[in-house]
């Protein structure tokens, strides 16, 4: 059971980044000193982002089980961890998220390198991995406006960059994170996310166009 | 262009300013759409940016998924179990850890090859399995290099080994068969651990002592 000191912090909080900040300090100490209702406290806090980012990098398909895995990585890894300025712990979870995200879609391109390719997978189209499953654009463009339909366009998309690409998508246009945070997460200059983010959507743009396109005859 | 709307070259900087606004939703004058198109008519870079911004929109309107209900609790229970694994004490957590594991793997590995050489030496029709710590011969002293080297143990067709008690080596004979043919095997028996050291197919045919490891000082008498 969740202490109701450390319960959805965001609403005992709302709109305090800086009381976030020191929410998340206290947080993060308490589960350093071993204590499990902290720890709850921080997946509570983050889960639903996390899961979001391993959904949008990975797609559905093993999600959940990829988010808890990144959560017991971050426990692992919690005691080496120290606060280098606000909303660090989101940046470095965020972080852990990525990274596992990426060695995810190389350790299933290997896979599907090994034992041959199975429907279920993603597959390699030679500008990233794609779902195999198509998306459904037969009633396009006269419902395409429904939000479900263009949910599943969206991710099917991305799902088709490579996985530098998808995750700065990830973080800045869908999770809408600052250009710096976004760079600390990813681990490079900001001229480098900049254009990386550009050509992202400059790819995503493309690909749009083209299933609308399609769509269309 | 319409004939109301003065003729205007818009800048790159303006152009991108109001398509921003555009994309955003936000209405601008009939003239500055006009101007808009215009430049985009004729500016690759801009038709770039607008289509940046086009996509951009499209995925901040993306809804974001939602988990599974029982996520959150499932991670925490998954949490929960590692650190009670971590605080357990620590004779508690060397048993379940896997340098415990390698240790009994390998002394299981040890005590099964440690019977099937016993095992074996008793199957060789002949040769008595309780009489294997008996010494069946004693090399030469220049055999050896030592005097008093003891053959431990042998097939029906060569000697296979020998210890040295003053070197404590586990010393290799290679002998010659009846028929000119090589031991198949060479395997060092000791008083109570018999151990197999080492396959080889071919050697010389003389009597050559080769140190081949450590007999750990229990050369028998």
């Amino acid at each position: 059971m969740v202490p109701s000191a450390y319960a959805n912090p965001e609403q005992v909080l709302p709109h305090a980044a800086q009381e976030h900040a020191l929410e998340d300090v206290l947080l993060v100490r308490d589960a350093q000193l071993g204590s499990p209702e902290a720890f709850t406290a921080i997946v509570n806090k983050y889960h639903t982002r996390i899961f979001g980012i391993v959904y949008r990098m990975c797609g559905s398909a093993e999600a959940d089980d990829l988010t808890q895995e990144i959560f017991i990585r971050a426990l692992t890894a919690l005691r080496k961890f120290q606060f280098q300025g606000e909303a660090s712990l989101r940046t470095w979870l965020y972080r852990i998220a990525v990274n596992a995200c990426i060695n995810e879609l190389r350790r299933r391109k290997r896979r599907s390198q090994v034992e041959g390719r199975s429907l279920d997978e993603l597959s390699d189209t030679g500008h990233g991995l794609m779902e195999r499953a198509i998306p459904d654009l037969s009633r396009l463009p006269q419902e395409i406006a429904e939000r479900h339909e263009v949910q599943r366009l969206v991710q099917t998309i991305i799902q088709g960059l490579s996985p530098h690409h998808r995750a700065v998508i990830t973080l800045i246009d869908l999770e809408g994170l600052e250009y710096e945070e976004a760079a600390r997460i990813i681990g490079c200059p900001l001229g480098t996310l900049k254009s990386r983010l550009a050509r992202a959507r400059h790819a995503f743009g493309k690909r749009l166009k083209r299933a609308m396109a399609r769509a269309s005859g | 262009m319409s004939l109301e709307c003065r003729e205007k070259t818009m800048t790159c900087e303006e152009a991108r300013h109001l398509t921003a606004r555009q994309v955003a939703g936000e209405a601008v004058g009939s003239c500055d759409a006009q101007h808009v198109q215009h430049h985009l008519e004729t500016c690759e870079l801009c038709r770039l940016h607008l289509e940046e911004l086009l996509a951009a929109r499209v995925l901040q309107e993306a809804e974001s998924p939602r988990p599974p209900q029982d996520l959150a609790d499932s991670i925490s229970s998954a949490a929960l179990t590692y650190m009670r694994y971590q605080n357990r004490p620590m004779h508690q957590k060397a048993l379940g850890s896997p340098a415990f594991f390698a240790t009994c793997a390998s002394l299981l590995c040890g005590a099964i090859i440690c019977l099937l050489a016993s095992l074996r030496v008793a199957a060789v029709p002949g040769v008595n399995a309780n009489a294997v710590a008996a010494p069946i011969a004693r090399t030469s002293q220049d055999a050896t290099g030592d005097s008093g080297g003891t053959v431990l143990a042998v097939q029906p067709d060569a000697v296979l080994a020998a210890c040295s008690r003053a070197t404590g080596y586990v010393t290799e004979l290679l002998m010659s068969l009846p028929g000119g043919e090589r031991p198949a095997s060479l395997v060092a028996f000791y008083p109570r651990r018999p151990t197999l050291v080492s396959l080889r197919s071919s050697g010389p045919a003389r009597l050559q002592p080769t140190p081949i490891g450590r007999a750990r000082g229990d050369c028998m008498e």
